[in-house]
């Protein structure tokens, strides 16, 4: 699985982290840093790569996930989620087909933090009755 | 101050006591639904709570589903939207003092309702604290959406909803 990560200067430190966390955990990730020092950047470069298909998945931290949520979502065909426990960290790729999470390294501790990541690189999307909502997200913009 | 509250299905029982809580509080709530716990589907209901708040009808907007993240996908796809997802107080008011978000939310499924009423409390009451760095990456958000047609048609889903009622979509 291509997995891409970006942080910015709050989020560095949880990042490395999460990727010695992941590199660990699963000899099948191939992991780029796609971080900058902005936190805008960061994030429209990881959704560049999900968009163009040069990864599967985006894990993006940074201070509260409230910066990455709002600028990942205004993307056609993105749908990423803030994550600060575990039934969302699943819950979200089984329903909502989501590519991007981003993490607060100011809210949710280091460990918790590596453990929701992996969580949601192991779960896999429904489908069914779930896609129409995620054609209507599609529609929107 | 005048509130949009949406949800889905699956936490209506919450939306009605978070939008109780407001209402004791002294503020306006417009409810958008969805008012039962009949299937149905979150996109309908966080886009009318992001239009409203994107056309100035209302100062802020709530939304609440099973674990936040698709109905509050859904406010953010609106152009105008600053939408957070939350599940604490802190992030709550960070999401406002620093980003000035005009929409938060949560996961019934996820956050009690006594935390969510901590939440909406501090939200509203925390206040957006200008920087130029601050003021930049609010206008870049706020530029990314180009010219399209998700707030003023009110039919966007009639497509969607039709293949639904014919069976397109089944597990």
């Amino acid at each position: 699985m291509n997995v891409v990560i970006a942080a910015d200067k709050s989020g560095q430190k949880l990042k490395q982290l999460i990727r010695i966390f992941l590199e660990a955990k699963e000899n099948d990730y191939k992991i780029v840093d796609l971080s900058d020092s902005d936190i805008y950047t960061s994030t429209m470069n990881v959704v560049n790569a999900i968009t163009n298909k040069t990864a599967d998945r985006g894990i993006i931290v940074d201070a509260y996930a409230v910066a990455p949520f709002m600028i990942a979502n205004k993307n056609h065909g993105i749908i990423c989620a803030s994550i600060y426990e575990d039934y969302t960290a699943q819950m979200t790729r089984t329903h909502n087909n989501t590519q991007i999470i981003c993490l607060g390294a100011k809210i949710t501790a280091d460990n918790l933090s590596c453990k929701l990541a992996y969580n949601f690189l192991k779960s896999e999307y429904a489908g069914g009755r779930h896609q129409i909502r995620v054609d209507m997200l599609n529609r929107m913009l | 101050m005048k509130i949009a509250i949406g949800c889905d299905h699956i936490v209506t029982d919450i939306k009605i006591k978070a939008a109780e809580f407001l209402k004791k509080q002294g503020h306006t709530v417009i409810d958008v639904g969805t008012h039962d716990f009949l299937r149905t589907h979150y996109p309908i209901f966080g886009r009318k709570v992001g239009k409203l708040v994107a056309e100035n009808e209302v100062d802020l907007g709530i939304c609440i589903c099973g674990t936040g993240v698709g109905i509050n996908t859904a406010a953010q796809k609106v152009k105008g939207v600053r939408g957070a997802l939350v599940c604490d107080v802190q992030t709550a008011i960070a999401a406002k003092e620093d980003f000035n978000a005009n929409v938060v939310g949560t996961g019934g499924r996820v956050v009690g309702v006594g935390t969510i009423e901590y939440i909406l409390d501090a939200f509203l009451k925390a206040e957006y604290k200008p920087t130029p760095e601050r003021n930049a990456l609010i206008q870049k958000i706020n530029n990314m959406i180009p010219a399209n047609d998700c707030i003023e048609n009110d039919n966007i889903f009639d497509e969607y909803l039709k293949k639904w009622q014919n069976g397109f979509y089944h597990d």
